[in-house]
């Protein structure tokens, strides 16, 4: 599922690791999402579209929508 | 205490030399078996031991999922799906190998348990390295 959570994160200057702790997960599960290696709970997509004010459906993209 | 992701790198770091340790040990010698061994007793046994640990299991499970954060609780399962399947594969292979009739010993417990283990710290490498959904 790809995501455009690296843009997020861009915008608002934050490192990885600072959204990490925002979320509270691991370095290196936000690199896994943002790599798409891994594709996020429920619990925790809706814990970053609450964190950047957004539709979870604007930030990670449904790729077989429309199938 | 909360199951990082540096924490499982190291755990399963360890647990792939335990399981290659118990692979390549000299196996002990057979319990000696008891004639008069009541097969239903011990079929009771195995069973009541299978509900116990099974429980047991679940409850431990539960832990880790409470403990870890999503992603290692995932790829912590997700590698253990393949350790299951590996064990089960490879012991129907080694078990029924026609190199058993050219002197290859039968596999031991151990050597079970070392193919288990070391299959999840593998899968779990597989899945870190190439992403959950490779």
């Amino acid at each position: 599922m790809k995501n455009n959570l690296k843009i997020l994160r861009a915008m608002r200057d934050w490192s990885q690791a600072e959204l990490a702790s925002h979320l509270d997960v691991s370095r290196q599960a936000i690199n896994a999402i943002e790599t798409g290696k891994y594709d996020p709970s429920l619990p925790l997509a809706f814990k970053i579209a609450r964190l950047f004010e957004q539709n979870i459906e604007d930030i990670f993209d449904d790729e077989f929508a429309g199938e | 205490m909360r199951i990082s992701t540096r924490f499982a790198d190291t755990s399963f770091s360890v647990l792939a030399l335990a399981g290659a340790y118990l692979i390549f040990k000299e196996p002990s010698s057979a319990a000696l078996a008891i004639d008069n061994w009541n097969p239903w007793l011990e079929l009771g046994c195995a069973f009541i031991l299978t509900i116990i640990m099974a429980s047991y299991a679940v409850w431990g499970a539960r832990l880790d999922r409470r403990c870890a954060e999503d992603y290692v609780f995932q790829l912590i399962t997700n590698a253990a799906l393949i350790a299951v399947i590996t064990s089960l594969m490879s012991h129907a292979i080694w078990d029924m190998s026609f190199l058993n009739e050219r002197g290859l010993p039968k596999p031991t417990s151990g050597d079970m348990v070392g193919v288990m283990i070391l299959s999840w710290a593998m899968g779990y490498t597989f899945y870190r390295v190439r992403g959950l959904n490779a």
